[in-house]
């Protein structure tokens, strides 16, 4: 029997079974093909307009093209915010450095991989509104609530103007460690044990998932937005604005659009560099074809055990904060530190679930399931179509472009389509808010999908994608995709701020207005925290390993 | 084929129809409903207490959005979601936003109201109902130190200085959040200079009245005061990470403070998280100069959304009620009533104390409200951080007021008001 499938039915990754045969799709009309990217044209459509408009009101200025730019350049504060974001490029490749130390020295550490394994992908599925909560609490100056405080005594003021950068630093390695080592292990143990030189020192081979980790991280620490907002209090945030936060500063101190619009434009430029040069590394180290390797050469040394150990602990430490904190009355959650073994209840739940956490929760689950069906309903056929239907060379030009964009901050979209929103009564809404992540998410998807199509077994032309959900790695990507932009639209903070403003409610907005009154209110955000992380966190452990292997295009950690 | 044809076409429906399910709840999903929607800056306790207010209607047509600092986000254009009523901190906008506005409905308005803000009135009807007062010139202290309350600024100073010799830090002050460091700026200028305070409110003022006599006066007596070697609690660059409801702790929980500058609504934390609620009392923000100042208030005031629809309206009737305000005023504290009915024994002792002298004396908005964005973290908040730093590094008070007066020159001219 032969079964006829054609690239148009998308919805044949349900999952038929297949009698016989490999399955290759039939030509057909290439026009009538093309509607099937018509979706998702709209939704880059959606990110590329108001793209285009942040552009022209950057370029429209007293003196043309370059007046607003010059504007920028002779500003105090927005150097000011350059210089901090360069500190956060800075803190972004230590982390590397040293996830990547992370990762070797447990290829020694045996059975206790497993273990730190979870401890270290945790962190990643929690918002970074909430790992900045916890890292204020931690850092707290006052030493009836404040671990550190508590250990070291009042000396140090750390939410103070120069300690304040490792309090933001940390919080940030708290939360993109996991996604760092995991990578690095994957790609180590498929790299076979080869070898680079650094000077005198030889070691191993990452492979090509060195680039993704690399520009993930760099691209998000230059992103950094929401943890500076709720870190650092409002005395010291000068001291640490960085750029994504002088363009939101800067279009609500003043009417202008030309100022925030030039910002929004060098934010992009650089990240869209960062991304193109990614992208060049890891199609030159694609060659390299990843092999299993034999565990037979690992010798456990020494002191790798207790070091990896040590790191686990210490990353353990800020859940047990945020949990002890959560399940402490807020009386008590406000005045003592959750080391405190008196004021334990289930108080601070009861109180944050009074008012709006359920509604909030309820309206997360809305804008990411949403946002989530969005994308992949859009992003499967346009890979599809950029894999075997486009001609290589429009491939080739849409992909960089997909590249750029799936990098493309907030802020270049940001003014424009949330003014477009407002315009047309729907601020504050939900279903625009998904709308907007679905596109913003789009691009990321559509790429992660590609790559997977591409390694997906053709031997006759096109494959079916039923084919392919059995064999190839598409199933693990499928997963992943959706995995991480349902993980993104839970945990965001900034597009629905920024597009939406409070009205929407997602649960990371009203975490960060809850803790306007930060130390006193700790009892009701750790405990809405833990709430709006339960569920990320959850799907982030259910699924990590499909994910890893959907991001890496098979390696099965 | 004819088989193949039919599997296709229910796969294809099967994947579309949740979608054209996602279509139509999209609706709800909006945020488009029958509630009454009800924009608010309080969070937290005050939130709660709000919720309380609105439960006593016994009505559950509305539902309250936290909207944080940034409450001018609630009027924007024709919105959906937008809300019908918010709740305004200050009268600064209500003034930006009347286009958007409706008038209160009939019936509302008490002649009292006119007292504490005439700017409600636009042609012959009124836009804000004042619903929250708050008492800015007050200082609270802990009663089991046996201070004598001082009546002039020299007796605070004298009683500090008297504290720190006993070694009992006398002050504690949240100058994480700019607003408490502008209210001590406002208090010590109104009660000081009120004629200076009045032309620095008034509508168009020059930006040199920034470097006149009483203003470097009032900048080098705060000046003073915080750089008082041990007058702040925690020091002045531990001040500058604590936030208002630190501050109040520092006195009523971990009695590392004497003293608190804090308007009334710090009794919510007091009440909330004191061992001993009662052990605190109030004295007014003590005048700098002879005579019988004014005393610096807040208000939040209830607007209504164009067009108002008739639950909007229902909703503010009962809020104006005498009766309304009273489960915030009784259960959590911290809340005077802007409707001269409402019944005083529903007060603590010393919120009852607070809403008289209120009632009894000359009020003026504080600066944040006239000043715009010149009142704000650009501007004299920013400025107020600054002389902060400047006294915790050790500059002199002479110094640092010269140039905090500088800076809020710069600043008018940056923010162009």
């Amino acid at each position: 029997m032969r079964i006829e499938t054609s690239p148009h039915l998308v919805l044949e990754v349900v999952g038929r079974e297949l009698t016989d045969g490999i399955a290759v799709a039939r030509p057909v009309h290439r026009r009538r093909q093309y509607l099937w990217g018509l979706p998702a044209m709209l939704l880059t459509a959606l990110l590329v307009v108001p793209m285009v408009w942040t552009f022209g009101w950057a370029l429209d200025a007293n003196v043309p093209i370059v007046g607003n730019f010059r504007a920028l350049f002779m500003d105090p504060a927005a150097l000011r915010a350059a210089w901090h974001s360069l500190v956060w490029v800075a803190i972004a490749l230590a982390l590397i450095v040293f996830g990547y130390c992370v990762a070797v020295l447990s290829q020694h550490v045996g059975r206790l991989w497993r273990l730190l394994l979870y401890v270290l992908i945790l962190p990643f599925g929690v918002s970074a509104v909430v790992s900045g909560a916890v890292f204020r609490l931690i850092f707290d100056p006052n030493p009836e609530r404040g671990m550190v405080s508590a250990i070291l005594g009042r000396g140090a003021t750390w939410l103070g103007p120069d300690l304040i950068w490792w309090v933001l630093a940390s919080a940030f390695a708290w939360s993109w460690l996991g996604f760092v080592v995991v990578l690095f292990r994957a790609g180590l143990d498929s790299a076979g044990g080869e070898k680079f030189r650094l000077g005198r020192l030889r070691l191993p081979k990452a492979g090509p998932v060195t680039a993704i980790v690399v520009l993930t991280v760099l691209v998000a620490a230059i992103r950094v937005f929401d943890l500076v907002l709720i870190a650092a209090p409002g005395s010291t945030q000068d001291d640490v604005v960085v750029v994504g936060l002088q363009w939101w500063r800067m279009t609500t101190r003043s009417a202008d659009t030309g100022g925030p619009a030039a910002l929004a434009v060098l934010l992009f430029a650089v990240v869209a560099t960062l991304s193109v040069t990614g992208m060049r590394a890891m199609r030159a180290s694609n060659r390299i074809d990843p092999a299993p390797v034999s565990i037979a050469d690992r010798r456990v040394t020494r002191w790798s055990g207790p070091l990896v150990g040590s790191v686990g602990l210490v990353w353990f430490m800020p859940v047990v904060v945020l949990v002890m904190t959560a399940f402490h009355s807020p009386e008590s959650a406000g005045t003592a530190g959750f080391w405190r073994f008196e004021g334990f209840g289930l108080g601070s739940f009861v109180e944050a679930g009074a008012t709006w956490l359920w509604p909030a929760v309820a309206g997360s689950f809305l804008i990411a399931g949403l946002a989530t069906a969005l994308v992949l309903m859009a992003a499967v056929p346009f890979a599809y179509l950029l894999t075997w239907v486009v001609p290589r060379r429009v491939s080739r030009v849409v992909t960089g472009l997909l590249a750029i964009l799936a990098v493309a901050p907030v802020q270049m979209y940001a003014g424009p389509l949330g003014a477009a929103i407002a315009e047309l009564g729907f601020a504050g809404a939900r279903a625009p808010l998904a709308l907007v992540h679905a596109a913003a998410g789009l691009p990321f998807a559509t790429l992660v999908l590609r790559t997977a199509f591409l390694a997906a077994p053709a031997r006759n032309g096109r494959p079916a994608l039923d084919l392919m959900w059995r064999l190839g790695p598409y199933r693990s990507t499928l997963i992943a995709a959706g995995v991480l932009e349902f993980l993104l639209v839970w945990n965001d903070f900034i597009v629905g701020f920024l597009i939406s403003g409070q009205g929407a409610s997602p649960v990371a907005l009203l975490v960060w207005g809850e803790g306007r009154q930060f130390a006193t209110a700790a009892g009701t955000v750790t405990a809405a925290a833990v709430v709006s992380a339960l569920v990320p966190v959850t799907l982030l452990l259910v699924t990590w390993r499909r994910v890893v292997a959907g991001l890496t295009g098979g390696i099965e950690p | 084929m004819r088989r193949e044809f039919r599997r296709r076409t229910l796969l294809r429906t099967a994947a579309l129809t949740p979608l054209a399910g996602l279509a139509a709840g999209c609706g709800r999903i909006a945020g488009i409903g029958d509630l009454t929607r009800v924009a608010v800056t309080w969070s937290a306790a005050e939130f709660a207490a709000f919720e309380d207010v609105l439960a006593g209607r016994g009505v559950q047509d509305y539902e309250v959005i936290p909207f944080g600092d940034d409450i001018s986000a609630a009027f924007g254009a024709r919105t959906a979601g937008r809300p019908d009523v918010v709740a305004v901190p200050q009268v600064g906008h209500v003034r930006a936003n009347l286009d958007n506005l409706a008038p209160l409905p009939e019936g509302v308005w008490d002649e009292q109201y006119t007292r504490i803000w005439s700017g409600a009135l636009v042609g012959d009807r009124h836009y804000a109902l004042p619903f929250k007062l708050a008492n800015v010139s007050v200082v609270w202290y802990r009663k089991d130190l046996d201070i004598t309350p001082p009546k002039t600024w020299d007796d605070w100073l004298a009683l500090n200085e008297e504290l720190i010799d006993n070694g009992v830090t006398p002050l504690a002050l949240g100058g994480a959040d700019g607003w408490v460091l502008a209210q001590f700026f406002e208090n010590v200028l109104l009660r000081t200079y009120p004629v200076a305070f009045d032309a620095l409110a008034g509508p168009d003022h020059e930006a040199n009245l920034w470097t006149s006599r009483e203003v470097r006066g009032a900048f080098e007596m705060v000046a003073r005061m915080w750089g008082q070697a041990g007058a702040l609690s925690g020091g002045a660059s531990n001040a500058l990470v604590q936030q208002f409801p630190d501050a109040v702790l520092e006195m009523c929980t971990y009695r590392r403070a004497a003293m608190v500058a804090m308007p009334d609504f710090a009794e919510s934390v007091i009440r909330r998280f004191a061992p001993d609620p009662e052990g605190f009392d109030t004295f007014t923000f003590p005048p700098g100069g002879p005579g019988d100042p004014p005393l610096a208030v807040s208000s939040d005031l209830l607007v209504l959304t164009r067009p108002a629809s008739g639950a909007a309206q229902d909703l503010i009737r009962y809020l104006a009620t005498p009766k309304a305000p009273v489960p915030w005023i009784r259960d959590t504290g911290g809340f005077i009533a802007a409707n001269p009915g409402t019944d005083d024994r529903y007060y603590s002792p010393t919120l009852r104390k607070l809403a008289k002298a209120l009632a009894e004396n000359d009020i003026r908005f504080g600066l944040a409200d006239s000043l715009g964005r010149l009142g704000g973290g650009e501007g004299l908040q920013g400025v107020l951080r600054d002389l902060l730093r400047g006294v915790a590094d050790g500059i002199q008070p002479e110094e640092a007021a010269r140039v905090a007066c500088r800076a809020m020159v710069d600043a008018e001219h940056r923010t162009g008001s």
